[in-house]
């Protein structure tokens, strides 16, 4: 008889807690279901109050991606009051984004995910000690600098916004303020000091040079080229990231969703991967195609959520929020609604981006090994190389047009609707929002982690990391190592959809 | 509000330390890691009427804003990017709550108010406010809610005279900040 197993995954070093229920049989994930066991509710919070207080009240939502929020929020106020902002107002958004959304890569990535390779789960490796030397918390050389690295970083958002996290300085019509060429130059000053500890230690090569790693040969070519190569964190995530078997496991639904992010400004030296497109290109990928993104494709599942349930999925502008407590029913189990875009469940986040922008490394490691846990986490921690540069083009640029202007007045807001999309560092972000009599009269917000961690819909598919977990190996139930790095490579971020409590280890069946 | 909030006034720890409240949202981290080293050094540490360490909370978030100098000759911003003082229209908190943002800034380099953000008082007990953040609660174009402290008769009066004697050099933002 096969042994079977059922048991809870505590999940800690996420943005929040995380209970993950699994079934092993011969010592394999067959199910999962990924739970939030919190109701938050913000948007509920959100309605009657004035139309402008959605900039102040979401990006508390978290403490990570605040400038997300804030972003998503300030498009669908644009959206509502028909102004279009200014190409400077432009820039500077986009500069807040990219630096936010880079040093929450640095910090999963280095923080959260290598720490897993010095648990004494791994002891046995050859690299553990290297390991334990880098990665170990809070006292690893990599994670003390991780830490210094990104505090710094984040410095830049300060010297726009005035400070972070939750900053509102972006408002319908542009930002607040246009910094002043000092402070903008001691942006580029700060920016030039992280791109070099990037390029040094966590790449171990040139933006350029990496830029060449175009497939997995070029990739296999890069890793053997040099021991800078293969002592960068990359060079560790690939190397130990294979010997424990990250490449094998963690495949979901093979189903991408991208918002897009990052308009280009008006006459920008920067160019889209796609033609016409934003920075990062909107698409949903399924069977191998890109379709263009529609947000009118997108809906809320409650069949397994602890919400009031119409029993049809309906579109944001439509849906509410209302919580149903009762669970007496046995087949709610989370207080994460289930998104669906085409009725399909969808990962998202930075691989996703990679795909959408047709980066032939990322299509080649996918045709390969179906999205591995290891190239998702890989896309994550490369990210910021494509992003750097055009960081210090737009930080460039703002110094070059400092005398144009960086606000369109809006006058105040009575009745609209307005559709803010973006993509945060875990992936695509929406806020849906209606103005009635200068008050907001609806308010929904799907988070990347509602499509990466989402329960079952009505016909029974799993969310995205419920998917991901099935197949991966288990040695041992009470330190279950490969599951936790599968459900880690989503960057989870349970804060922003729920917050959950740590419930601990409980075997229920043995 | 009682000042152990949930957990009553006569609350004390084992260490017989009362509740300590590190406002605001987000608490300065400063103020995090200054509250633990002077209870780890054994140190007094005062508290003020909402449980606040006074080192941090002694002072208003006004105090230390670049700002301050369109403040005193009442020099407004009506709509966002004109720079000027956000108190009278834009709904800043900076003269009315406590708090150290102007004093320590925010990573090391800045602060809202200084970047045209109004404060919206998120160290107050009441935060965040029902009513809307982005506007100042007038009566006859003079805030409900004064700095702390003054008199509504003498304000009025400082007001008008400050706003007749503002440089033109102000008026006309002939300045970088």
């Amino acid at each position: 008889m096969t042994r079977r197993l059922e048991f809870n995954i505590p999940l800690n070093r996420v943005e929040g807690d995380l209970e993950i229920r699994v079934v092993a049989e011969g010592g394999r994930i067959v199910d999962a279901w990924s739970s939030g066991t919190l109701f938050r509710g913000f948007e509920r919070m959100l309605v009657g109050r004035s139309s402008l207080d959605g900039l102040v009240m979401t990006p508390r939502i978290c403490g990570i991606c605040s400038v997300t929020h804030l972003t998503a929020a300030a498009l669908a106020l644009d959206q509502a009051s028909g102004v279009v902002p200014p190409p400077n107002a432009v820039r500077l958004r986009n500069v807040a984004l990219l630096t936010e959304t880079i040093q929450s890569d640095i910090r999963q990535s280095l923080l959260m995910y290598m720490v897993d390779f010095a648990s004494a789960g791994f002891s046995a490796r050859p690299w553990y000690m290297e390991a334990r030397a880098r990665y170990a918390p809070l006292r690893g050389e990599r994670c003390v600098a991780a830490i210094k690295e990104t505090k710094h970083l984040l410095e830049i958002i300060a010297l726009i916004g005035g400070q972070w996290p939750h900053t509102s300085f972006m408002v319908p019509g542009g930002v607040v303020y246009a910094p002043p060429l000092s402070d903008l130059g001691k942006a580029r000053h700060v920016l030039k000091a992280f791109r070099r500890w990037y390029e040094d230690s966590v790449l171990g090569c040139t933006l350029a040079r990496w830029r060449g790693v175009d497939s997995l040969d070029a990739l296999e070519t890069w890793l053997d080229e040099s021991a800078a190569h293969r002592e960068s964190d990359l060079g560790c995530l690939l190397r130990h990231g294979r010997d424990v078997g990250l490449h094998r496991i963690g495949v979901s639904h093979g189903r991408y969703l991208s918002y897009g992010a990052l308009s280009i400004p008006e006459d920008s030296k920067v160019t889209g991967p796609v033609v016409g497109s934003s920075f990062i290109p909107a698409g949903f990928l399924v069977d191998g195609q890109v379709r263009a993104f529609d947000q009118a494709r997108i809906t809320e599942d409650h069949s397994h959520a602890w919400y009031e349930d119409s029993g049809v999925p309906v579109h944001p502008m439509a849906g509410t929020t209302e919580p149903v407590a009762s669970g007496a029913e046995g087949r709610r189990y989370s207080w994460s609604k289930a998104p669906r875009y085409d009725g399909l469940a969808a990962e998202t986040g930075p691989l996703a981006e990679s795909l959408m922008a047709g980066d032939p490394l990322f299509l080649d490691l996918v045709s390969r090994d179906g999205g591995s846990a290891l190239t998702r986490q890989v896309a994550r921690l490369v990210r910021p190389a494509r992003q750097l540069e055009v960081l210090d083009d737009w930080l460039d640029e703002l110094c070059d047009r400092h005398a144009e202007p960086f606000y369109r007045s809006v006058p105040s807001i009575q009745e609209g609707e307005g559709i803010g999309l973006t993509q945060a560092a875990r992936g695509a972000l929406g806020h849906w929002l209606r103005i009635e009599s200068g008050r907001i009269a609806h308010y929904q917000i799907i988070t990347p982690t509602a499509w990466n961690g989402s329960p079952r819909d009505t016909g029974g598919v799993r969310g995205a990391w419920e998917e991901a977990l099935l197949g991966t190996p288990i040695d041992d139930p009470d330190e279950p190592l490969l599951a936790g790095m599968v459900v880690r490579s989503f960057d989870p971020c349970l804060v922003c959809t729920v917050h959950l409590v740590g419930a601990g280890r409980r075997r229920l069946m043995v | 509000m009682s000042p152990g909030g949930l957990l009553g006034a006569d609350f004390r720890s084992g260490l017989g330390l009362p509740v300590i409240n590190l406002a605001g949202c987000p608490c300065h981290p400063e103020v995090l890691a200054g509250t633990l080293t002077t209870l780890i050094h054994g140190h007094e540490l005062k508290l003020d009427e909402y449980q606040r360490p006074i080192p941090w909370y002694g002072m208003l978030v006004h105090q230390g804003c670049t700002r301050n100098e369109y403040h005193e000759y009442r020099v407004e911003e009506q709509d966002f990017g004109q720079k000027g003082c956000l108190f009278f229209h834009k709904g800043c908190h900076g003269p009315l709550v406590g708090g150290p943002c102007n004093r320590l800034l925010w990573n090391r380099r800045s602060s809202k108010t200084r970047a045209g953000v109004p404060c919206f008082g998120c160290t107050n007990p009441d935060f965040p406010q029902s009513a809307p953040f982005f506007e100042t609660q007038n009566i006859e174009s003079v805030p409900l809610a004064l700095p702390r402290g003054i008199s509504r008769a003498h304000y009025l009066v400082y007001k008008t005279m400050a706003a007749a004697a503002a440089p033109e050099r102000l008026k006309n933002r002939e300045t970088e900040i």
